[in-house]
C-alpha cells in the first residue's frame, strides 16, 4: 500500500495533437478522451499517481497552440495556469513538429513557470532526425525526457523526474524586435508587483492579452495599451505578430542547432499521410473509407443485434411482465412490457448499432483521419451553409440525435447550429431510424429499398442545406486547423471515448425511452388514440398509400422510433415481425420507412433540441420535420404506384 | 556596382523618360546642372553597363535593368521624403535634399522596415500615381493566390481583422516562415499547406489575409 506524505501539482501542457492525453493516460491510468481533431479536449480531466511517498495530482489543461487568449481554450488553460497553484508545469512537445510547440514553452517561461519537457513521439522524429535532447536541454534551460506515449517508452524516468521535483524556472530569453526591448525596458518598472515576472506580462499585455491585463491596475493597463497602439501605429502591424515573428524565428534557430535531418525516404505511414489528405487519392480514399464503415456497422450491427436479442429473450424475457402482471394485472402487464421493451432497446439498438458506431469513429479520430475528411469535405459543406467540421456532429448522429444536437456546440455560429442541427433531426437517420431502415425495410423490401432511402435522405440533406443557406443570413464560416500525422490510435482511449459519447444517450435519452415506454403501453391498454385512426386516415391512406392504423405507429414515433415497427405487429394483430408481409405490401413497407426516416425528432432529442436552440425553432423543427416526412411519403407512394 | 553618380544619372533619364521618349542630352545636362560633355561620357558607361540605351541625335533611354533600378531609387526617395514630412515633420525642402542623398545608400530592407513604419503598404502610394513602395518596400500577394508547389515567404498579415489575425498567428502563420502550397480542396474548399514539419488547412477567409513574397523574387 502506498501513503503518500506529500503532494505535487502537475499541470499538463500542450499543443493540440502532440499526444498529451494519451501521456496523461498512461501516467495516471485514467482514460482521458484523446482526439486528433483539434480542440476535442475542452473539458479539463484530473488524475493522479503515487510513487516514492508522492502524490502527482495530474491536471489535463486544454491543448492550445499558444497563450495568447485567441480561444476559450486558451483562455481556459491561461486562467487555470494562473489560479492552479503547479508545482510543475509538464509541457508536451510534439518532436516530430518542434517549432509550434517550442513556441508555447517560450511563453510558459516568460510567465515564470516551472516546467518539465516531455519531448514526446520521439519514434517518429528518431526515423527522421538527429535530435540532440541534451543540447535543447541546455538552450531552454529545462529537463527534457525523451518520451513515446503511445508505447509507454520513457514514462518511467519523465515520471521520476516528477517526483523528484526536477522542474524549473527557466532563465531562457527571447530577444525581441529592438522595439519591443524598449518598451520592456521602459515598462518594467510599472509592472513589477504582480503575478508574473514583468519582462513576460509586458509581453502578454503588448499582445493583447485580457486575462493577464486585467490581473494588473489601471495604470500600468493604460500604459501598455497605448505602447501597443503605438507600436501598430509605426509599423503598421499588431505587436502581437512582431513578437510572434520573433518567436518563431527563435525557434526556427534552435531547431537548426538540434535537429539535423536524415536523409531518409518517407516512411509507410509518412506516404498514407499524404495521401489521405491530397484530394486525387485522398477523395476515393475517403469514399472507400466511408463505405467500409456503413458496411461494417450494417452487417456488424445487424449481426450483434440479433444476437443480443435472443439473449435478452433468455436471460430476461417475461420476467418484468409477469411481475407486473401479479401485482397490478392487466395494466401491470402493460407497464411491465413498457418496461422490458426499454431495456431491450438497449441491447438491440444502442448497443449494436450506437455504440459499434461511436467506436469507429473513436477510432478514425484518434487515428488522425478525421481533420483528413473534415479539410476533404469543407468545400462541399460551404455549400450547404456549412464547414468541413460540422461532418462531425452529423456522424455523431448517425448514432443518436442527442450527442449530436449537443456537439453542435462546436459549430461556433448560430446560424450553423440551426442549420446543423435541422439537418440532424431530418436527414441523418439516428440510430433507431437506421434500425428500421436496415433491419425492416431491407428485411421485406430488399436491400435496394433501403439504399433508396438513403439516397432519399442524401438528396433532403443536400436541398435543405442549400434552401438554408440561401434563407438564412450569411455569416463567414471559417476553417483553419491542423492535419496531424496518422497513426496507431490507443485502445483504451477508443474504448472510453465510445463510452463518454454513449454516456449522453443513457444520461438523457434512455430515462425518457422508458417513461415513452410507459406511457406508450397505457395509452395502448386503454385505447386511446383509436379516435385518431379514421380522422387522420386522408395522411396514412389518402396520401401515404398505407392502411389507416399505422397513424398509431407514427405518433409513438414521437416517444420512440424503433418501437414503431413492434407497434406495427400489435396493431395488425400480427403474430411476428416475419408476419407482417401478410398485412403490408414492400411499397407500403417503403413508404412506411421514409416517413419514420425523416419526420419528427423523438421525445430525448426534443428535450435536447428545446435546451439548445430553444423552444420556438424546435417546435418549428417538429412542424417541418412532419410535413417534410409526408410530403417526401407521398411522392415515394405516388412514385411507387406508377412503377 | 552602381555608383551615387550614377544613379544620378539613372534617375535623370528616368524622369524625362517618362515625361515622354528619349531623354536629350542637353536636358541631363540642364537637370543635373554639369555639362552636356560629362553627360555625354557617363551615358557612354551607362550603355557598357546595361542600363541605358544611347541613340545618337534621338538620346538615351532605360533598358528594362536601368528601369528597374531608377525605379526602386526613385521609390526609396519618395519613402524617405514621405518618412521626413509625415513622421519627422521636416519642411518639405530639407526632406527632398536629405532624401537625395539617402536614396543611395538605403538598402531594400531597411525600405521595407521604412515602408511598415510609414503606413501599411496599401496606403503608401508615391505621387505621380505609382503603386508606391510596392517594389522596394512589401511584396506581397495574399496566400490565396498562390499555386500548388509554389513556395513563398510570409511577409505580413493583413490586419483587418484582430481576431483571425491572432488564430494566424497561434497557427504559426507569421511573418518570415516559408510556406508551399501542397494542394487544393475541391469546391472551392480549403487550401493544405505546409509550414515547416507541419500541415494545416486554411480556407480563404484566412488565406486572403496572409500576404507572401514568392520565392524567386525574395
Amino acid at each position: 500500500m502506498c501513503i503518500a506524505n506529500r503532494v505535487v501539482k502537475l499541470a499538463l501542457m500542450g499543443a493540440p495533437n502532440v499526444g498529451k492525453s494519451t501521456l496523461f493516460t498512461k501516467l495516471t491510468g485514467v482514460g482521458v478522451i484523446t482526439s486528433n481533431y483539434p480542440g476535442t479536449t475542452v473539458e479539463f480531466e484530473e488524475g493522479s499517481f503515487v510513487r516514492h511517498n508522492t502524490m502527482v495530482s495530474v491536471h489535463d489543461l486544454p491543448g492550445t497552440y499558444s497563450l495568447s487568449g485567441e480561444s476559450e481554450d486558451e483562455v481556459v488553460a491561461i486562467r487555470m495556469l494562473a489560479e492552479g497553484e503547479f508545482d510543475t508545469v509538464l509541457l508536451v512537445v510534439d518532436a516530430s513538429r518542434i517549432e509550434s510547440s517550442l513556441v508555447l514553452a517560450f511563453q510558459l517561461i516568460e510567465l515564470g513557470y516551472p516546467i518539465i519537457i516531455a519531448l514526446n513521439q520521439m519514434d517518429i522524429a528518431r526515423r527522421r532526425y538527429y535530435i540532440d535532447t541534451a543540447k535543447l536541454g541546455e538552450i531552454l534551460d529545462v529537463p527534457i525526457y525523451p518520451v513515446v506515449a503511445t508505447l509507454g517508452e520513457g514514462v518511467d524516468e519523465l515520471a521520476n523526474a516528477i517526483v523528484k521535483g526536477e522542474a524549473r524556472v527557466s532563465k531562457f530569453k527571447v530577444r525581441y524586435d529592438s522595439h519591443i526591448e524598449a518598451y520592456i525596458r521602459r515598462l518594467e518598472k510599472d509592472v513589477e508587483s504582480g503575478p508574473y515576472p514583468p519582462r513576460g506580462a509586458i509581453i502578454k499585455m503588448l499582445e493583447g492579452n485580457e486575462y493577464i491585463s486585467s490581473l494588473y491596475d489601471n495604470e500600468v493597463r493604460d500604459k501598455i495599451y497605448l505602447a501597443a497602439k503605438e507600436f501598430q501605429a509605426l509599423h503598421g502591424e499588431p505587436a502581437a505578430v512582431h513578437i510572434n515573428r520573433d518567436r518563431f524565428g527563435e525557434a526556427g534557430r534552435i531547431r537548426k542547432e538540434v535537429i539535423e535531418p536524415k536523409d531518409v525516404k518517407p516512411s509507410f505511414s509518412d506516404r498514407l499521410s499524404d495521401i489521405t489528405v491530397q484530394p486525387l487519392t485522398g477523395i476515393p480514399i475517403l469514399m472507400g473509407v466511408l463505405a467500409t464503415v456503413f458496411l461494417s456497422i450494417v452487417y456488424l450491427g445487424q449481426w450483434l443485434e440479433q444476437e443480443l436479442e435472443s439473449i435478452f429473450n433468455a436471460l430476461v424475457g417475461d420476467v418484468i411482465i409477469d411481475l407486473g402482471s401479479s401485482i397490478a394485472g392487466e395494466l401491470g402487464a402493460s407497464i411491465g412490457t413498457g418496461i422490458t421493451m426499454g431495456f431491450e432497446a438497449i441491447l438491440v439498438l444502442i448497443v449494436p448499432y450506437v455504440m459499434v458506431w461511436y467506436a469507429i469513429m473513436a477510432f478514425l479520430e484518434d487515428s488522425g483521419y478525421m481533420p483528413r475528411a473534415v479539410a476533404l469535405l469543407d468545400g462541399v459543406m460551404h455549400h450547404v451553409g456549412l464547414h468541413g467540421r460540422a461532418i462531425i456532429p452529423m456522424l455523431v448522429g448517425i448514432g443518436c440525435s442527442v450527442p449530436a444536437i449537443m456537439a453542435t456546440r462546436t459549430a461556433g455560429s448560430k446560424r450553423e447550429r440551426l442549420i446543423l442541427s435541422i439537418l440532424i433531426v431530418m436527414a441523418v437517420p439516428c440510430g433507431a431510424q437506421l434500425a428500421i431502415i436496415l433491419g425492416f425495410v431491407s428485411r421485406f423490401a430488399g436491400i435496394g429499398a433501403a439504399a433508396g432511402i438513403f439516397a432519399i435522405l442524401l438528396g433532403l440533406l443536400l436541398f435543405l442545406g442549400l434552401v438554408m443557406d440561401r434563407w438564412l443570413r450569411k455569416e463567414p464560416t471559417t476553417l483553419a486547423m491542423e492535419i496531424p500525422d496518422l497513426r496507431r490510435p490507443a485502445p483504451r482511449n477508443i474504448l472510453f471515448k465510445t463510452y463518454s459519447r454513449s454516456k449522453d444517450f443513457f444520461v438523457i435519452a434512455f430515462p425518457l425511452m422508458l417513461v415513452g415506454s410507459i406511457i406508450l403501453e397505457i395509452l395502448l391498454y386503454y385505447n386511446t388514440l383509436d379516435f385518431l385512426v379514421e380522422p387522420m386516415s386522408f395522411i396514412t391512406v389518402g396520401i401515404l398509400g398505407l392502411p389507416a392504423i399505422p397513424i398509431i405507429a407514427f405518433i409513438f414515433g414521437i416517444l420512440r422510433k424503433e418501437l414503431a415497427v413492434g407497434m406495427l405487429v400489435t396493431l395488425f394483430g400480427a403474430t411476428s415481425v416475419y408476419d407482417l408481409a401478410n398485412y403490408m405490401t414492400p411499397d407500403q413497407v417503403i413508404v412506411f420507412g421514409v416517413v419514420m426516416a425523416i419526420y419528427m425528432p423523438c421525445v430525448a432529442t426534443w428535450a435536447v433540441l428545446m435546451k439548445e436552440i430553444g423552444v420556438k425553432n424546435s417546435i418549428f423543427v417538429g412542424l417541418a420535420s412532419v410535413t417534410v416526412s409526408i410530403i417526401i411519403g407521398g411522392v415515394v407512394n405516388l412514385l411507387l404506384s406508377v412503377v | 556596382m552602381v555608383s551615387a553618380n550614377m544613379e544620378d544619372y539613372l534617375l535623370a533619364i528616368y524622369r524625362l523618360n517618362r515625361d515622354g521618349g528619349p531623354a536629350k542630352t542637353t536636358d541631363i545636362a540642364d537637370m543635373l546642372s554639369v555639362s552636356p560633355a560629362s553627360v555625354t561620357e557617363m551615358v557612354k558607361r551607362l550603355s557598357e553597363e546595361g542600363l541605358v540605351d544611347y541613340e545618337r541625335y534621338r538620346g538615351s533611354t532605360l533598358t528594362p535593368r536601368g528601369f528597374r533600378h531608377a525605379e526602386r531609387l526613385h521609390r526609396k526617395h519618395k519613402l524617405v521624403e514621405k518618412f521626413m514630412v509625415n513622421v519627422l515633420r521636416s519642411d518639405p525642402e530639407s526632406a527632398h535634399d536629405s532624401a537625395c542623398r539617402i536614396e543611395h545608400s538605403l538598402s531594400d530592407d531597411d525600405a521595407r522596415s521604412l515602408c511598415r513604419i510609414i503606413g501599411s503598404p496599401e496606403e503608401c502610394v508615391c505621387d505621380q500615381g505609382n503603386t508606391g513602395c510596392r517594389n522596394v518596400a512589401l511584396v506581397g500577394i495574399p496566400l490565396s493566390e498562390m499555386k500548388k508547389g509554389e513556395k513563398a515567404v510570409i511577409s505580413f498579415l493583413k490586419s483587418d481583422s484582430p481576431e483571425k489575425v491572432r488564430k494566424l498567428i497561434s497557427m504559426g502563420l507569421v511573418p518570415g516562415r516559408t510556406v508551399k502550397i501542397e494542394s487544393e480542396m475541391p469546391m472551392k474548399g480549403p487550401i493544405l499547406i505546409s509550414l515547416d514539419d507541419s500541415l494545416l488547412v486554411l480556407d480563404r477567409e484566412y488565406t486572403s489575409l496572409v500576404m507572401v513574397e514568392k520565392e524567386e523574387c525574395a
